[in-house]
């Protein structure tokens, strides 16, 4: 299934996200074409099983969709969708139909059971394409553990906003709305799960943007000449891209890893190891590029900021490298340091019967 | 581009099956040791301690039966050694032969090498340095000057060789010399198992910045060796040092040279630190574990026949540029003070602070392995 997916996505992004499509993304249009394009694929539900209209590929064979996903920019709700729906079925909640997206709830935000429906009392902040979905879902801290939550967005008040790559990021007010369903989700109680699966499906994106950038970079210094030389044969430039190549390969590796792990029991040493290295590597990376490319990366018309504006975004939604290195400090420390070592042998441990097939 | 350079690999369960007994063999022949033995990790020099772990046949694992080994696969070894980095054991007395001068041998070898040095090795009894480097030849390692020329049925070599790390405590060296003039430097390049007992060897200790023996100029007086000495073709030298350096490059040790002071930061820090604390130490952690997993989908390459030598260039500027990093953490973090005589931690992070920047020196300088990253990256 793996190899189908990779070959399809990207044949489908690479026709499709174009410059122009990504301004008119940027200008706040909803890309309903291409994302009824991918839908139909199979591609935006591709997690859940057949009754809920997906193929139920595991984690795994979702890697090169998601890489893609960052590798083309994709200015639509993909992967949230794809983490959606898993987290749905695996909290036993059915799949609708209809577009998803996942969303953190702010603190304080809180739940009620009242004549038997639930509410919800808060907000949810910065919501991928909140404002186009049809239905979103997040969890909430309830009777002493993550609830999973899926809520229609209609009964939600949408407060538009953009990060700084411009894909819509919507807040979500929902004061006493009623959802569709709360269930408790203690899969991996330590952590909340909209959290978790948001940053294993940034950290695969993050990976397929950095990828992208090395190879546009490597291009340019062939391509560009100075004093005479491509400037790819100045050994400044030559260490520079050495270092962007070994962070994105790091990314990439991390990021891959994660998904091997994220239908095992408890992935979030595995997903918090993938996000904190994504995010760190993520400006430095950009950064390189940029330096790489002169000024004409800094304009708008090159189409270099595509993917650095979504690496300076992505590194900080569903957790920043201090966030999730701390959470993985804390887990340490906890063990002390005998316990290190085998910790990560622990957690690196084996994962075939999970779905994974390499 | 990177997708599949790093496939994922998961080790075997009968390479797991290796990793509670080597554990409960180190805790047996190490518990209750000082950190700063822990701190030499893989330049700790303990012969007995090669000796006993090669009656428990856990060197040379990979290699055939009939020559001592185990026949068992590369990742099996490699769960036996980053077990013991992770332990920080003694083990320079046999790591050397059993990473890169055995599979030479193996692989180039003839019958009769394979036959006299295998077998010792693997019982921890014959320890091997390695003679690459000159004075006036680091980096540009094919500019080599020492020279071996035929003397009847014989050769003859004159010259020198710098840095040799534990060349006074070892038995043989897989020389580097230079067999033939050629324009072309990488032409003409020759390997030599040498017994350095030999007469016109001379080795002298060279004294490293933390005051210790740790290499060695070893210098080469109208030395006669057979021609049997020869490993592999006259005049493939190059190729085959090449080869070995994959295997120097991407092992466990290119990034846990410093883990017995992580070990001692998180038992400082205590099972509440504070958030900045916690953030550092997830920091590391999150390397780790990542360059583990590189590190691990070399092995399961070598373990098929290939040689990524370019991917192991990417470990090895990885993992040690977080192990330089390592000892500059500490001292952002929290109040110490590196001492010789001080107590225990205080004279690990004296050792480790000293040596970290050998780190990014030995096995190739992160300028030439980046220069090797952007050559696979096409613009060189
Ligand atoms: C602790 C330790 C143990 C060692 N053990 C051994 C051993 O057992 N056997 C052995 O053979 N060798 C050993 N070495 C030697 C090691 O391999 C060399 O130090 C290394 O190859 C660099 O050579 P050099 O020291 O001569 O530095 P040089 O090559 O002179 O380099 C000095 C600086 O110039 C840079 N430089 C050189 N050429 C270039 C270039 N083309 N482009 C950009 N920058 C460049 C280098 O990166 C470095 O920063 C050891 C070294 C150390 C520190």
């Amino acid at each position: 299934m793996r190899a189908l997916f990779e070959d399809s996505i990207n044949r489908i992004l690479a026709d499709h996200v174009t410059a122009a499509l990504l301004q008119k993304a940027e200008a706040g249009e909803w890309q309903e074409t291409l994302f009824n394009l991918l839908d139909d694929g199979g591609f935006a539900r591709a997690s859940a099983t057949e009754i809920s209209g997906g193929v139920g590929a595991p984690w795994p064979d979702l890697f090169p969709v998601v890489f893609a996903c960052g590798r083309h920019a994709l200015p639509l709700p993909l992967p949230e969708s794809l983490a959606a729906c898993w987290l749905l079925e695996h909290a036993g909640i059915p799949v609708p139909k209809g577009r998803l997206t996942l969303g953190r709830a702010s603190a304080g935000t809180r739940l009620e059971k009242r004549a038997g429906e639930w509410r919800l009392h808060g907000s949810l902040d910065a919501v991928p394409w909140g404002g186009a979905a049809d239905f979103v879902v997040t969890s909430v801290a309830h009777d002493g553990g993550p609830h999973l939550v899926l809520a229609k967005r209609s009964q939600a008040v949408v407060h538009r906003n953009q990060n700084i790559a411009r894909e819509a990021r919507d807040g979500l007010e929902m004061s006493g709305a009623t959802v569709q369903a709360a269930v408790p989700y203690f899969k991996d109680a330590t952590n909340d799960p909209v959290q978790n699966f948001g940053a294993l499906v940034r950290s695969a994106q993050i990976a397929g943007a950095m990828d992208r950038m090395a190879e546009l970079c490597v291009q340019y210094a062939n391509d560009r000449v100075q004093f005479g030389k491509p400037i790819g044969k100045f050994q400044a430039i030559q260490q520079q891209l050495a270092v962007l190549a070994s962070e994105s390969a790091s990314v990439s590796t991390a990021a891959e890893y994660a998904f091997a792990m994220a239908g095992q029991e408890q992935p979030g040493f595995a997903i918090a190891c993938a996000k904190a290295r994504a995010s760190e590597a993520a400006g430095k990376a950009a950064a390189i590029a940029h330096a790489v490319h002169g000024a004409i990366g800094f304009t708008y018309e090159h189409s270099l900021h595509y993917l650095t504006r979504r690496l300076w975004s992505w590194r900080s939604e569903f957790g920043t490298h201090a966030f999730w290195s701390e959470q993985l400090g804390r887990q340490v420390c906890e063990r002390g340091g005998e316990g290190l070592w085998p910790l990560i042998i622990e957690q690196q441990g084996r994962w075939e019967e999970g779905g994974w097939r390499g | 581009m990177t997708l599949s350079r790093f496939p994922l690999c998961t080790l075997p369960p009968e390479a797991e099956a290796l990793r509670e007994p080597v554990r409960a063999f180190l805790r047996q022949e190490l518990g209750g040791r000082p950190h700063t033995k822990a701190g030499k990790s893989w330049m700790g020099y303990d012969a007995e301690f090669s000796r006993k772990l090669g009656a428990k046949g856990w060197i040379g694992v990979t290699w055939p039966k009939r020559h001592g080994g185990g026949e068992m696969s590369a990742l099996s070894r490699y769960v036996i050694v980053e077990e013991l980095l992770a332990a920080g054991a003694p083990v320079i007395a046999h790591w050397i032969a059993d990473r890169q001068s055995g599979p030479l041998i193996l692989r180039y070898g003839t019958e009769a090498q394979k036959e006299f040095f295998l077998p010792a090795i693997c019982r921890g009894e014959m320890a091997f340095c390695i003679g690459m480097s000159e004075s006036d030849s680091g980096s540009d390692l094919a500019s080599i000057r020492t020279r071996a020329r035929r003397a009847g049925g014989a050769w003859r070599i004159n010259g020198a060789k710098i840095w040799t790390s534990n060349a006074h405590r070892c038995d043989y060296m897989i020389t580097l010399v230079r067999t033939s003039d050629s324009p072309e430097k990488h032409q003409g390049l020759s390997q030599f198992l040498i017994d350095l007992k030999a007469p016109g060897i001379t080795v002298r200790p060279i004294r490293d910045l933390t005051g210790d023996n740790s290499f060695n100029e070893v210098v080469f007086q109208d030395v006669l060796v057979s021609d049997d000495s020869l490993v592999g073709q006259e005049g493939n030298g190059w190729a085959q040092v090449v080869a070995e350096l994959a295997l120097e490059r991407s092992g466990p040790e290119r990034f846990l040279s410093c883990h017995a002071l992580v070990k001692e930061l998180i038992d400082r820090l205590g099972p509440k630190p504070d958030a900045r604390s916690a953030i550092v130490v997830g920091g590391i952690v999150s390397k780790l574990a990542v360059y583990r997993q590189m590190s691990l989908s070399i092995a399961a390459r070598l373990n098929k026949g290939e040689n990524p030598a370019t991917e192991a260039a990417y470990v090895k500027d990885l993992g040690t540029t977080l192990e330089q990093d390592i000892p500059e953490m500490v001292h952002g973090l929290m109040e110490s003070t590196p001492s010789l005589d001080g107590e225990d931690y205080e004279q690990l992070l004296a050792y480790i602070t000293q040596f970290a920047p050998s780190f990014s020196l030995r096995g190739g300088t992160r300028e030439i392995l980046r220069g090797i990253i952007a050559r696979g990256l096409g613009v060189r």
